[in-house]
């Protein structure tokens, strides 16, 4: 479960986060949507502490994250980084490592894992993506997509509780993202939680079970994507989606 | 018809030929003319007699009055002073580098190269002297306690000693076998003595006398051998050289001479001889001429040259990539005050001479610390190319995307980690052209280090050069050395920056 009391964060005179609270079920797909600038990806970043937060509290993977950023939540982080993966909108793959060396970088150096039994599990993982072919490659050989596959794979090799993404459909063609809608999909059925952050109506009716309108750093409507993307309720919402 | 046209078309390209030639020659002959400004008649025209000799040399040949700076005293310069009385001329000074004064000589810097010059073999064959002016001794100087050094060349066999390049004593140094330690200056040889850094130091007498007899841990051993001072001439200008040998004769009979080297306190007895000089005295002194050829042995010198040059430069080069690293990190992700550390030593180093730095740490901290030759050239270079590393891998750093370091930051990696695996390692591949750039330069730059006494390969070059009296054939194999070592870094740097540039 994942735990949002109040979250508050400001950048000098601007409000980027208005005292943020919402609950999300284990396993759920999360989306969080809303026009640019609305908070969404600085809430996505304050989950796994990549941003810090001036009040309230976030609870993730067992952990409690206060406000304060590094220095208050050393051990919290510590412990949630393995359990919250990542995928950045721009994958942001190590550039000098290949495919295979990517996945295995943090269960071998930071979990300790040997060389042998994490590039066995990291072909495994590479395969789940669909890239089995292409391990030996390194990032500036890969298409937008299939970086992106790498870098899911690189974040699930740490075992994770649950996935955050950020806008994962922006560095896709169209047509590739049936495919990870599919990929996704087959994720939480095994488990995973997601939150994802999409400009992509469409990905996020297929993926979510939950949609979360932020607006100048507020949730202003959520709930299941049939209700808030087919029929909102606030003013907000409709005309973010051209209803009005 | 036609044979008469080809004779005249041939007739027409010779007479172009030789109207260009004629040219040329004109042209040569203009540019030689200021070449031909010697001779006694072209100074006496002049009224003034021009010599050349370097004030660096110190007390008490030519040297800045330490009381009015600006102003050059010396026993030479009373000297040179009463020689152009004499021919009823000015004398003017002209400064420059003592181990050149030669060459600058033979092109026409000046009239007469008069500085401490002794009268060797080698020098023989190529200038004109004059009669002597002086007599002196190669004074070889020990530590008080030091028993193994004794008044006999033999004696030196295995010891390091001191001496300047191409002087007389290193002459004799060199060929007894014995490892000559050559400097620049003449303080510097006995302070290393002194500190122990050699073992003997061997100089002609006047030089010890001002600089290593005034330091009470040192001892005269004894006199090695004696020589001559004289002044110099193109062999071309014969009359000025005739007139200057009369002058001298004047100067010496008539005790002005002498009491010249009274008033610098370096008046000996033995100077009679110089004063009742005769004309079989000088047939004698300059008899013995010698033509070293450049050839297979200089190569071989210049080889080893070009090993401590190597070694100088990879063990810099090695300093410096680690320390540069250090502070590039230090400074873009250290805590404030060392980051403020890390700005500061890159504008310091960077903003003052590379030179000064190993003077400073050579001969400046000798009193604590006791570096050798050697090892004072590669930390001296290396903490200076460390602060041009360190702007390369800053720049290195910056330009690795912030989103490597979230990434792996995401990945649970401690700060520390993700430097070292993600961030560093790729700063490192977008410097390394910058870093090949900077071993290129730092291959030459290497030649500074012969002012601690390294004798790399320009230094053999510059030694070999006064040898065999050339500049132009030992030059040009230092050069292609250089070049040899120097152009295989470049491709790669090339290599390495078209592949940075494909990924």
């Amino acid at each position: 479960m994942i735990e949002l009391v109040s979250v508050t964060k400001t950048f000098g005179e601007k409000t980027v986060l208005a005292g943020i609270s919402a609950t999300f079920d284990d396993g759920a797909a999360v989306s969080l949507v809303g026009p640019s600038g609305g908070g969404k990806t600085t809430l996505l970043r304050c989950l796994n502490g990549l941003e810090s937060f001036d009040g309230g509290a976030i609870k993730i993977a067992g952990e409690t994250v206060q406000p304060g950023g590094e220095r208050a939540n050393r051990a919290a982080f510590a412990k949630l980084r393995g359990r919250v993966g990542f995928v950045f909108q721009q994958f942001n793959l190590f550039s000098h490592r290949t495919a295979i060396g990517n996945v295995i970088e943090a269960p071998v150096h930071v979990r300790g894992e040997s060389v042998s039994s994490a590039t066995e599990r990291a072909r495994q993982l590479l395969a789940k993506v669909g890239m089995e072919e292409h391990g030996h490659k390194y990032p500036h050989e890969l298409s937008g997509g299939q970086q992106q596959r790498v870098a899911i794979a690189r974040a699930l090799a740490m075992k994770p509780e649950v996935l955050l993404m950020d806008e994962p459909t922006s560095a896709l063609d169209p047509e590739r993202v049936q495919d990870v809608v599919e990929l996704l999909s087959g994720l939480k059925g095994e488990g995973l939680s997601l939150v994802i952050v999409t400009h992509e109506m469409h990905f996020a009716r297929a993926i979510s079970d939950h949609v979360c309108v932020l607006h100048s750093g507020s949730i202003v409507e959520q709930g299941a994507p049939r209700e808030v993307l087919s029929a909102p309720k606030d003013p907000r919402t409709r005309a973010f989606l051209g209803l009005e | 018809m036609r044979s008469d046209g080809a004779r005249y078309a041939r007739r027409t390209v010779q007479r172009s030929l030789v109207r260009w030639v004629c040219a040329l020659v004109a042209l040569m002959a203009l540019l030689s003319c200021h070449r031909e400004q010697g001779g006694l008649a072209a100074v006496r025209a002049r009224g003034e007699l021009s010599w050349g000799g370097d004030i660096q040399g110190g007390e008490p040949y030519v040297f800045d009055d330490p009381r009015r700076p600006g102003t050059r005293v010396g026993f030479e310069v009373d000297l040179a002073e009463a020689i152009a009385r004499e021919l009823g001329v000015r004398a003017r000074f002209v400064q420059n580098d003592w181990a050149n004064l030669v060459p600058s000589l033979e092109r026409g810097t000046f009239d007469m190269a008069l500085n401490g010059l002794e009268v060797t073999p080698a020098r023989t064959g190529r200038v004109r002297f004059s009669r002597p002016y002086f007599l002196y001794r190669m004074r070889l100087m020990a530590r008080t306690g030091d028993a193994r050094v004794r008044a006999d060349v033999t004696s030196l066999r295995g010891l390091r000693v001191g001496t300047l390049g191409n002087s007389q004593s290193h002459d004799l140094l060199r060929r007894n076998g014995i490892e000559a330690v050559l400097y620049e200056g003449q303080e510097e040889p006995y302070a290393d003595l002194e500190r122990g850094r050699t073992d003997a130091v061997l100089l002609d007498d006047i030089i010890a006398t001002r600089y290593g007899v005034v330091k009470p841990s040192l001892r005269v051993v004894g006199d090695l051998g004696d020589g001559y001072y004289a002044a110099a001439f193109r062999p071309a200008d014969e009359s000025l050289a005739r007139a200057v040998d009369d002058a001298l004769s004047r100067i010496a009979r008539s005790g002005e001479l002498r009491a010249i080297m009274a008033r610098w306190q370096i008046d000996d007895p033995r100077l009679a001889q110089i004063v009742d000089w005769t004309a079989e005295n000088q047939a004698q002194l300059l008899r013995t001429t010698e033509r070293a050829v450049f050839g297979w042995s200089h190569v071989k010198l210049f080889a080893e040259g070009a090993w401590a040059t190597v070694r100088v430069s990879i063990g810099a080069m090695v300093l410096a990539v680690l320390l540069g690293m250090l502070l590039a990190l230090t400074r873009q992700y250290g805590p404030r005050p060392f980051a403020a550390v890390a700005v500061a030593y890159v504008e310091v180093m960077r903003g003052t001479p590379v030179l000064l730095q190993l003077y400073l740490l050579y001969f400046g901290l000798s009193r604590y610390v006791q570096l050798s030759p050697m090892t004072a050239a590669i930390v001296g270079l290396g903490l200076n190319y460390a602060a041009y590393e360190a702007e390369v891998y800053r720049a290195g750093l910056q330009a690795v995307p912030k989103g490597q370091m979230e990434a792996a930051i995401a990945l649970g990696m401690p700060r520390g980690m993700a430097l070292r695996r993600v961030v560093v390692p790729q700063a490192f591949r977008l410097a390394l052209p910058g870093v090949t750039n900077d071993f290129i330069a730092l291959l030459k730059d290497s030649s500074l280090v012969s002012v601690i006494t390294v004798v790399e390969l320009t230094k053999q070059m510059t030694i070999t050069a006064v040898d065999v009296r050339s500049w132009l054939l030992p030059g040009l194999t230092c050069a292609a050395m250089y070049f040899a070592l120097s152009y295989p870094l470049s491709r790669l740097s090339r290599r390495l920056e078209e592949r940075m540039a494909r990924s």
